[in-house]
């Protein structure tokens, strides 16, 4: 305990020792954050509105008009596995819905006998909300006998899916430079603390310090660092978020505390990386020649 | 303890040792004379592998010069008691905290432990009052008898003591002889360079003299 106070303290002593060096680190640091913070928030917002939308994924199972009670309960037996609801649609059902819709009798009486089929409205379970699954399950019960015709919106799944995709592949593409720049941001600004403790080093080394001792408060003080601007980062995102909530009703919510607290250990393990890769050479002594 | 064999150092073009054989055993009170300039820095920082030779071979103990790697140096050093030149206090620490570092390094982190011996070992040197001084605020010469404490806590099996003196009136000067000659007495090898012949026989054990590199008398 007393060991990892001694680092803790070294650390923290290193940034207040060097704190022009420590403040200039945090805000590069704090700026390349706010990128990956900022999106965080949009990236919560899309996947709640795809959440959302996703829900509304149905796929409608029309059936013939000569279809049995006992074809439906099979079909509806055969969609069990994949699906949350299966609700029936009988033809009067569907004549009833569409007159509602249309907000009257007349026109519905000018056409004379019904000609709207009974369905079966299946909303699937999550994971069979893309594109692939639903059309192979479509296929699959559109052999049945008693089916006429299965709809599920394809195209609109289809870029549906793609746009969750492109979010995706953004995501990751703005980690891994996020990721780079702060790597190479706190390498550096331990580095220069590096340099600034030569010959605090030199007499620990001849104190008899190895190379954990000498590294391990200066990894500490990437990460310390790193810390401090995800948590600033963050502060500023949910000011703008505060600042903007209830004007765009494109932003609804912030990420929960789960994701906030996966940003910030992401941001203090690059920070580790950082500082790690900046003392590497540390502890192997330069012997004069 | 110590072997020196056929060592010599050079520092650009200039020869600060040359080829010199020298011997120190375990349990022994050496101190080497010369004057200013004639090697003895540069043959305690061989002693504390803090360089290597230039050619020849240096042995402390296990640890032979060339065949020691850094991490090995780390583990020599800790059984060293080391008291530079040029003193090397940490200035952003106080008095209590070098010393204190000085145990951490070492392994020692019970605060109770800590506290015990540097309280003894800064008493030895009379500067048990100047516990929470930071280095700035000490006179040359309450630096050297600092840094002789911090030399002496680890309970060191070699002192390797630089001019210690160098900054003290006769009074510490003496004090502080004393104070490494209790350390021998407790079971440590002392080598302590001086260019002044009174601290040399004050230490009261083999003289070494040197001069222009060269070991005159072993």
């Amino acid at each position: 305990m007393q060991r990892v106070l001694y680092f803790l303290s070294e650390a923290g002593r290193g940034l207040w020792r060097h704190r022009s060096l420590t403040g200039t680190a945090l805000l590069a640091l704090v700026g390349a954050l706010l990128v990956p913070a900022a999106f965080l928030v949009v990236l919560v917002n899309s996947l709640h509105a795809v959440h959302t939308l996703g829900d509304r994924r149905e796929m409608i199972v029309f059936l013939r008009d000569g279809a049995t009670a006992a074809d439906r309960d099979s079909l509806a037996e055969r969609l069990a596995p994949v699906s949350r609801q299966v609700t029936y649609v009988s033809k009067q059902d569907a004549w009833d819905e569409m007159a509602r819709e249309l907000g009257g009798s007349e026109l519905l009486e000018a056409v004379g006998q019904n000609p709207l089929p009974a369905s079966l409205r299946v909303r699937l379970r999550p994971e069979y909300l893309h594109y692939e699954a639903m059309d192979s399950v479509a296929t699959a019960v559109a052999d049945a006998d008693a089916v006429e015709e299965v709809q599920f919106g394809g195209e609109w799944v289809r870029r549906l899916d793609r746009f969750v995709e492109t979010l995706r592949i953004a995501g990751f593409g703005i980690a891994a430079i996020i990721a780079l720049v702060m790597i190479f941001v706190v390498a550096n600004a331990i580095r220069l603390t590096v340099v600034a403790r030569r010959e605090l080093h030199r007499v620990m080394r001849l104190l008899g310090a190895g190379r954990f001792f000498l590294r391990v408060p200066l990894v500490l003080e990437g990460i310390l660092l790193s810390l401090l601007a995800a948590a600033g980062a963050l502060a500023l995102v949910y000011g703008l978020f505060l600042l903007l909530e209830g004007r765009l009703a494109v932003l609804p919510v912030f990420p929960p505390w789960r994701w906030l607290a996966a940003f910030v250990v992401a941001a203090a393990a690059l920070g580790a990386l950082g500082s790690a890769l900046a003392v590497s050479r540390i502890g192997h002594e330069e012997h004069k020649r | 303890m110590i072997r020196f064999s056929g060592v010599s150092r050079r520092f650009a073009s200039t020869w600060a040792l040359r080829d010199v054989d020298w011997e120190v055993a375990a349990g022994e009170r050496v101190a080497v004379l010369g004057p200013s300039g004639c090697g003895k820095t540069t043959l305690l920082r061989l002693v504390t592998m803090e360089i290597p030779p230039t050619s020849g071979l240096v042995e402390v103990g296990d640890f032979v010069s060339g065949r020691t790697s850094s991490a090995r140096r780390a583990v020599l050093r800790r059984t060293l008691g080391i008291v530079f030149e040029d003193v090397r206090l940490l200035p952003d620490r106080s008095v209590f905290d070098n010393l204190a570092l000085a145990l951490n390094i070492r392994g020692v982190w019970d605060r109770k432990q800590i506290g015990m011996r540097i309280g003894e070992r800064l008493e030895e040197v009379g500067l048990r009052a100047r516990a929470g001084a930071f280095p700035g605020e000490l006179s040359a010469g309450e630096k050297g008898r600092v840094s002789v404490a911090r030399a002496l806590i680890g309970d060191p099996l070699l002192i390797v003591a630089d001019d210690p003196a160098r900054h003290l009136g006769p009074r510490h000067a003496t004090l502080l002889v004393d104070v490494l000659k209790r350390a021998h007495g407790r079971g440590a090898t002392l080598v302590l360079a001086t260019n002044d012949e009174a601290v040399a026989h004050a230490v009261g054990g083999r003289i070494t003299r040197l001069a222009e590199g060269r070991v005159v008398a072993a």
